[in-house]
């Protein structure tokens, strides 16, 4: 029986990536580089990719190192049964980290090759979690993975730090030959294809605004793109369904294969799988992305899909508009566009997720009924979800740590930052960053 | 969030097996392998209790499979929580009770 090698993913929530720089740079009174170890939780999925979330980062006491002058930096047992410790208390995996102080992708050195394997086996045997080593450089990283059961390091297919803007590592993957298609974006940066090409993207719910979205997409050339939607084409939604044609409605088209078709005839080399159903069916495949697009149209819906994308690290971009009845005065149409990025201020912090609205909604549980919807303001929206997705992925604007929450006047077609975003706390209240990966459950 | 140990030990003679998670700002309680009434199936399953309000319910109790061979309810609670997937019938409680009265109130959908 063929045994396939299992992709591997380790998301780097951005601040435990930024206490790791700032703490392996601090002087040592003898050591030349100082050490530390992250504390990982680790999933395998059906279709054979692990993913590692790193959950929190433990320095190496300055107590903890023997001077020696031959290595950049050797660690003592105390150390390492403090690791060993932490991975039992915590059902965690453990990850060695110190850093190359250089540009580039650091590699390790003969020591590193030599004195770091070591430290792992010993973190092994108390835990059948995957364990390995990071080094950092000053703009990259690079890591070795020993999975239980397979005798030789491992490297991963991806490593990305969760943040605004994300940084990704594809060890191993070239940029494919610049194409025409997309001269006229380079500007984006000399890598922004090759990210586009590599990123995994879901879009979650493929009606007024998703449809747009996978759009814009295929024009962008994001290569992998998974969208979930159980519904097909209607007279009642086809005047805002970007890629359906007026004769999907009589066919009933699924508007998963609108997807598929509308992408593909675009840009052919897009790879696109359409789960026609709703995704707390496939909750691997929504693990597997890398960013989440949210088409989502109910708050409790919100709630569970941001849950997910935070448990697994995922940055989630929301986008959603109504139209609102004002006695004697004309509709009032809104909306919003909301990042979620794990680490920062949630749609709770925000205070557009309120336990108020939930209850609301789940009180007019089968009253739905159509809801207004039109093209143009989606396209507004929708636009404003791809240009944050663009500069997430590519960090193009050099802007870093947004919080994002845009609010949407129809009537005026404006788009502005709503207040809450002001005063939304930097730190998100709800989801913490060591409540990532499988659950840790603790017994009563 | 922390219960008191005098509920705890109570919903423990109930269900022996109890542990307990976060997100998202609730705290969940894990039921794992309860035995149900004899003319359900499957004959156990794994609960998640959040006492707290939820979904629009002052608690909620959520199935890990929707059991069969009890009146029909309105299963209005698919959700995904703690990486699973979970079932709740629209069932309300009043606040304010012990969680082993919770519990025996939200397994009331199972009579038949």
């Amino acid at each position: 029986m063929k045994v396939t090698k299992p992709k591997i993913k380790i998301r780097i929530p951005k601040a435990i990536y930024k206490a790791m720089l700032e703490d392996l740079r601090q002087p040592h009174p003898f050591a030349f580089e100082r050490v530390g170890f992250v504390s990982t939780r680790s999933k395998t999925l059906q279709s054979n990719i692990i993913l590692i979330t790193v959950t929190s980062y433990q320095p190496v006491d300055d107590e903890n190192y023997i001077e020696d002058r031959t290595v950049g930096a050797r660690i003592n047992s105390s150390a390492i049964r403090k690791a060993m410790q932490t991975v039992l208390d915590n059902e965690s995996g453990c990850f060695h980290v110190h850093l190359h102080d250089h540009a580039g992708m650091p590699f390790p050195s003969t020591t590193d090759k030599t004195g770091i394997p070591g430290v792992i086996n010993s973190i092994s045997n108390v835990s059948s979690e995957p364990h390995g080593f990071l080094i950092l450089s000053k703009d990259s990283l690079y890591a070795e993975i020993k999975i239980p059961g397979v005798t030789h390091y491992v490297r991963p297919n991806m490593i990305s730090v969760i943040g605004y803007p994300m940084k990704f590592v594809f060890p191993g993957k070239r940029a494919s030959k610049a194409s025409r298609l997309f001269d006229r974006q380079s500007f984006l940066g000399s890598n922004s294809q090759f990210l586009f090409e590599n990123a995994k993207v879901g879009i979650i719910g493929f009606g007024g605004g998703g449809s747009h979205i996978g759009l814009q997409f295929a024009h962008l050339g994001v290569k992998n793109i998974v969208v979930f939607d159980g519904d097909k084409v209607e007279d009642t939604n086809h005047n805002r369904l970007v890629g359906a044609w007026f004769s999907d409605i009589a066919k009933g088209t699924q508007k998963s294969r609108i997807a598929q078709r509308m992408i593909k005839k675009i840009f052919p080399g897009a790879e696109v799988e359409s789960i026609n159903d709703i995704w707390q069916n496939h909750p691997e495949k929504v693990q597997e992305c890398d960013i989440i697009i949210s088409g989502v149209d109910t708050f409790l819906g919100r709630r569970d899909l941001e849950a997910e994308c935070r448990r697994f690290l995922i940055p989630m971009i929301d986008l959603g508009m109504d139209v609102f009845p004002v006695p004697e005065q004309a509709p009032h149409m809104s909306g919003q566009v909301i990042l979620s990025m794990p680490g920062m201020s949630c749609m709770s912090c925000f205070g557009f997720l309120t336990e108020e609205k939930l209850r609301l909604e789940a009180a007019k549980y089968g009253d739905t009924g159509g809801r207004p919807q039109v093209i143009w303001s989606n396209g507004t929206l929708a636009s404003s979800v791809v240009g944050i997705f663009v500069d997430i992925i590519t960090g193009w604007t050099q802007q870093s740590d947004r919080l994002i929450y845009l609010e949407y006047d129809g009537n005026r077609q404006v788009l502005s930052p709503h207040i809450r975003a002001v005063y939304a706390p930097r730190v998100c209240l709800h989801y913490p960053l060591d409540q990532t990966g499988p659950p840790k459950y603790r017994r009563l | 969030m922390e219960y008191p140990q005098d509920q705890i030990d109570e919903l423990k003679t109930i269900a022996p097996s109890l542990r307990i998670a976060e997100e998202g700002g609730n705290t969940y309680i894990l039921i794992e392998q309860l035995q149900l009434p004899e003319h359900c199936t499957p004959k156990v399953v794994d609960l998640l209790l959040c006492p707290k309000s939820r979904d629009g319910y002052p608690s909620r109790l959520y199935f890990s499979i929707i059991p069969t061979g009890i009146p029909a309810r309105n299963w209005n609670g698919q959700v995904r929580v703690l990486d699973r997937t979970w079932y709740a019938a629209s069932w309300s409680c009043k606040t304010g009770l012990r969680l082993a009265e919770l519990l025996m109130v939200h397994l009331k959908i199972l009579r038949t």
